[in-house]
């Protein structure tokens, strides 16, 4: 009841969870969950349209078939994997080491805080994609190359959003009360700065997801992603760019998937972001009472 | 009472000595304007089980000469000497230094709001001085639920995983006093903790903190601007102005026999219960000088109605004058403790 109230309350989000939740699940449950073998390659179905029969009869290929007649559907979720693990483990990396420089450079301030914040204005000039280009052309394309390639080039929001945060927290009362106690500076910024910064750096992580699960796909649809005959979503259009003009499901389906995916992940992140803003504000306010 | 400490104190006992002495203590900041002298030569001290207040105007520098006792104090220049218990704590290692805050000498903020991290529990907070000592959890626990209780909180096993929001104004400031108190230290620096709350709830602070410093037999610095706590709160009173100490005496005399004119000031502008109804109570002219704008001789003379051409060209001393028996840094002390002094 309370959940058809929810559903009901947020249509948007709960239909984004679901996509989610279905993208995340056909990515773990792959061979369970395919249609189809995405690896078995049959060259007389070669680009089949969508609802096309399978030859032995025994489903539909509902997205239809690529180049080499494997099942789309299976492809596209054999890409989700990928294009998730890439998104999670790099906001993951370039969050931890964003938010822990962040978090030095705004509590020490100084030398630190001054060298480190003109590395994020460098870092910041340089078109982040042509970086990714440049260090995966020297380093060749690989699935850790791409994850550490995404990490170092989005470090930088968090580190800076982490500082401004770190900057006006550090000034708070109770931080000074912390140090009248007699906390030390490394349990001030564990116990006291980390837990503060928690909701605003997990918002901006869901949102950075979406953009690295876009770069991955760029990268991949530009050769220097990853590499076949594993794919992503990106990898599949750029497979599909060859038959545009004849097949045209090739391309749309995986765009669809990143297009959804990433929406998905954007609204939940939104309304996350609202959530937790307005739970900060419930927090300072006091609750007034009603009066006559 | 909380028995066997995990840690001793850092320094040992000072056979004899007060157990705090603050000599020629300055504070200045480096700030775009130029320097700022917020502290200028301050000299006190405190023994131990003595209650001493530090009054004076928003500004007058006895936050930060507190916050500098404490070595909280950032980006400050501070110089003289902070003597506890025979160490001189400006050089001690900041690591010694940690350990004694909290733990010897605490400190309760003016404002409990935002003096409590508002994401964890009173509790945890509250705490949190015995945990950083090495005291085991459930020991921990079970003082702060007996500190909690003798500060007044009722129902401590339920409050204790309350969030400060969940608190009103006087509970939280309850909280801080646990806190200040639950170290057991032997001086806790009070730094106006009842501006934030009304006057009934203040009363009632004033009271149990009164009791239990009492109780454990800690000294206090008890710092406001508000002359009327003070009376019945502390032994020895020091009146600051722009940085410097005015007038020091008893509290008694402080009130009866004041021989400084900024502390006659701010006792004509308090509301008396006793003599003829006032129909407006008399303030003190003008405002604070600007730190930055400390005028030459006197800093008091521009708003002082005993100002003569002398008070403006040379900064008087502090020292007690011939017919008066308490230290004033007036020029006309003198003649004020003869006029005061038979009244």
């Amino acid at each position: 009841m309370q959940m058809a109230k929810f559903v009901w309350s947020h249509k948007l989000v709960s239909i984004s969870i679901a996509i989610l939740v279905l993208v995340v699940s056909s990515a773990i449950f792959l061979s369970l969950l395919a249609p189809f073998d995405p690896y078995a390659i049959n060259v007389k179905m070669a680009n089949m349209p969508p609802g096309t029969p399978s030859v032995d009869g025994s489903g539909t290929h509902w997205l239809g078939t690529d180049a080499l007649g494997r099942d789309l559907l299976s492809r596209i979720m054999l890409g989700s994997r990928v294009s998730l693990s890439v998104g999670v483990v790099s906001v993951i990396l370039s969050g931890t080491l964003g938010t822990f420089i962040g978090l030095i450079a705004g509590y020490y301030r100084g030398v630190i805080d001054t060298v480190m914040m003109r590395i994020v204005d460098l870092q910041m000039s340089i078109p982040s994609l042509l970086a990714a280009l440049l260090v995966l052309y020297v380093l060749g394309p690989s699935f850790m190359n791409v994850v550490l390639v995404l990490a170092i080039t989005r470090w930088m929001i968090y580190a800076r959003v982490t500082r401004g945060l770190t900057l006006s927290l550090r000034e708070e009362l109770f931080i000074e009360s912390a140090r009248a106690l007699g906390s030390s500076d490394k349990r001030i910024m564990i116990r006291h700065l980390i837990p503060n910064l928690a909701a605003p750096i997990l918002v901006l992580a869901t949102l950075d997801l979406a953009i690295v699960m876009l770069t991955e796909a760029s990268l991949s649809f530009l050769g220097l992603g990853i590499q076949p005959p594993n794919t992503s979503w990106g990898l599949m259009i750029s497979e599909g760019r060859e038959y545009l003009r004849s097949s045209w499901w090739l391309v749309a389906m995986p765009g669809f998937a990143i297009l959804f995916t990433t929406l998905s992940v954007n609204i939940i992140a939104t309304w996350f972001r609202a959530k937790t803003v307005k739970s900060n504000a419930q927090r300072v306010t006091i609750p007034k009472v009603a009066s006559k | 009472m909380i028995g066997n400490k995990i840690e001793s104190k850092v320094a040992p006992t000072h056979a004899g000595g007060p157990l705090l002495e603050v000599k020629n203590l300055k504070v200045s900041f480096e700030t775009v304007n130029g320097r700022v002298l917020a502290v200028n030569d301050l000299n006190f001290s405190v023994q131990t089980g003595q209650r001493i207040g530090i009054v004076g105007e928003s500004g007058s520098g006895k936050s930060v000469a507190a916050q500098a006792l404490m070595g909280i104090l950032r980006g400050a220049d501070i110089s003289g000497e902070i003597i506890f218990r025979g160490t001189n704590l400006l050089e001690l290692e900041e690591d010694h230094y940690r350990k004694l805050r909290g733990w010897d000498i605490s400190y309760v903020f003016q404002d409990p709001l935002s003096a409590l991290d508002p994401i964890r529990t009173i509790g945890d907070q509250v705490s949190q001085v015995l945990r950083l000592r090495n005291v085991k959890a459930a020991e921990a626990k079970n003082k702060t639920l007996e500190i909690l209780d003798r500060v007044g909180i009722k129902d401590p096993q339920r409050r204790y995983n309350d969030y400060p929001h969940q608190f009103s104004g006087g509970m939280r400031q309850r909280a801080m006093i646990a806190m200040a108190l639950i170290g057991e230290p032997s001086l806790v620096i009070a730094d106006e903790p009842t501006t934030s709350l009304d006057v009934r709830v203040q009363a009632q602070v004033i009271d149990l903190f009164n009791k239990l410093t009492e109780e454990q037999g800690t000294a206090v610095i008890f710092i406001t601007h508000d002359l009327s706590i003070m009376a019945g709160f502390a032994e020895d009173v020091y009146v600051m102005y722009a940085g410097n100490i005015v007038e020091s005496a008893k509290t008694d005399e402080i009130y009866y026999r004041s021989i400084h004119p900024y502390t006659l000031g701010l006792l004509g502008s308090i509301p008396r219960i006793r003599g003829p109804v006032l129909k407006s109570l008399t303030a003190i002219k003008g405002k604070p000088p600007a730190p930055t704008d400390i005028p030459p001789g006197c800093p008091f003379h521009p708003r002082c109605t005993y100002a003569s051409s002398e008070c403006a060209e040379l900064k008087p001393t502090l020292q007690i004058p011939k017919s008066g028996n308490h230290l004033s840094a007036c020029h006309h002390s003198e003649l004020l403790s003869q006029k005061n002094g038979s009244r």
